[in-house]
């Protein structure tokens, strides 16, 4: 097979739409060719990089909440039946999600929300099972996943206590990046029904993480770290805790995040 | 004991609203109109239920019905003809410029790390409709040419054509995006 026959299949290989025949035969020449060989790397490449860029999870249980009410109005007349796990899922999801846009209005007249990402206050156990946690951006409704470093960081390195719960590597699946002064950060912000959250910052194994430092602002106490791919702060605020992650690592974070939230 | 109509329907059209309300974001490009084309999507489903072959595909089935309502409803009601140049833009297009930056610093893996999801995100939104949906099928669905010919109602000939075109399209424009953001600086030519 020439070079141009083996271009000509490029996409139908890539698409996985050639014949068996085809693909064997482009791989003999892909074997021998290094410029063809870097041209198919690049394709397969480009095709995962736009699924995993443009296909990250959307915040859609309210929705699905919706259209099952929807379903239930529609069919009524019909005998009422149990209400399912997935259904209780759902609204309970729904519910919760209706508490933080509560909390989240508040803070709006506290001039925090812009900025802010909300954890969904869940039950402890919500922590423990498969369902991952959702961080939902209330700033501008966008859901943008995590960069691989800050998912990265927050899989590997980081571990909460919530109450007497341990989340260590928990399934964060997403959270909001803001644009500050030009920076991109990743925020989150924890509340529990209202509560203080006890937040524990450790590695899988609940020792502290070396080089967490503490800075002094005001009165006030900004705990700073850095890792390979990121850096990170968080502070206490009133009964919340709040995080920022910055991929920069030569940002002053403490200097930028607490003026900008005048904490 | 059977289970009820709405127990199957849950289990077995419900569990894609996560893939259907992806495509119909990066189709209607906002949340609201995302939302209620998914919402009329499964409603339609629920009530032709009876008609879906149990055990085909029934992925493939729910995204048919919402394209059909995409096509119908959603989309600019005028349009105009869309006139795509591609004249100046290679297969290869952004392999090209890549590779013309030099081999030391591996370009590519440092496009693929830096390009935002939000850029890729626009980039898809800003293909014309007709290249958008079977870029979204393939791309983003993993939908067989095949199936995309029967989703969209088209020749498998167009959707190859569709996709080909579509493809560099989308590279161009995330080629731009990096030059513009600063994560590539263009090769002098």
């Amino acid at each position: 097979m020439t070079c141009e026959e083996a271009l000509k299949r490029l996409f139908e290989v890539v698409d996985k739409e050639a014949s068996q025949y085809d693909v064997e035969e482009v791989q003999k020449h892909l074997e021998q060719c290094e410029s063809c060989m870097a041209r198919y790397e690049f394709e397969y490449m480009f095709k995962t990089f736009v699924k995993d860029k443009a296909a990250s999870p959307e915040k859609i249980d309210r929705l699905k909440g919706r259209i099952l009410n929807r379903i239930d109005e529609e069919s009524e007349g019909q005998s009422i039946r149990k209400m399912g796990p997935f259904r209780f899922t759902a609204v309970a999801v729904a519910a919760a999600f209706a508490l933080v846009l509560c909390i989240g209005a508040a803070f709006w007249a506290a001039g925090y929300y812009r900025y802010s990402v909300f954890i969904h206050p869940f039950e402890e156990n919500y922590f423990r099972g498969e369902i991952p946690v959702l961080a939902a951006n209330v700033g501008d409704g966008d859901f943008n996943p995590c960069s691989p470093e800050i998912m990265q960081f927050i899989n590997n390195d980081l571990s909460m206590t919530f109450g007497d719960v341990q989340t260590a590597g928990f399934n964060l699946i997403g959270s909001a990046f803001d644009t500050i002064r030009n920076h991109r950060f990743v925020h989150f912000r924890f509340v529990r029904g209202g509560m203080p959250v006890s937040l524990y910052v450790g590695d899988k194994n609940g020792v502290e993480l070396p080089g967490f430092e503490e800075i002094k602002i005001g009165s006030r106490s900004v705990y700073t770290y850095h890792c390979d791919g990121c850096q990170m702060i968080y502070w206490y605020c009133g009964k919340s805790i709040l995080i920022a992650v910055s991929e920069d690592k030569s940002l002053p974070l403490p200097e930028i995040i607490p003026a900008v939230y005048s904490i | 004991m059977k289970k009820t109509k709405k127990e199957i329907f849950e289990k077995e059209a419900m569990v894609h609203v996560e893939a259907l309300h992806r495509t119909a974001l990066r189709m209607t490009k906002n949340e609201n109109d995302a939302d209620d084309l998914v919402q009329e999507t499964l409603l339609k489903a629920y009530r032709f239920w009876d008609k879906f072959e149990q055990g085909s595909n029934c992925r493939a089935w729910l995204f048919k019905i919402m394209t059909n309502i995409f096509i119908n409803n959603y989309r600019a009601k005028t349009r105009s003809p869309q006139v795509v140049d591609l004249e100046d833009v290679d297969d290869d297009f952004l392999f090209g410029q890549l590779s013309a930056l030099g081999p030391s610093d591996d370009p590519e893996r440092h496009f693929f790390a830096k390009v935002f999801d939000d850029d890729v995100k626009k980039a898809i939104e800003e293909l014309p409709e007709d290249f958008r949906l079977v870029v979204v099928l393939s791309f983003l669905e993993g939908f067989s040419y095949q199936e995309i010919a029967d989703i969209v109602g088209l020749q498998i000939g167009t959707v190859k054509s569709r996709l080909h075109r579509g493809r560099k399209l989308l590279q161009k424009a995330l080629w731009e995006y990096a030059v513009k953001n600063g994560f590539i600086k263009e090769a002098a030519k």
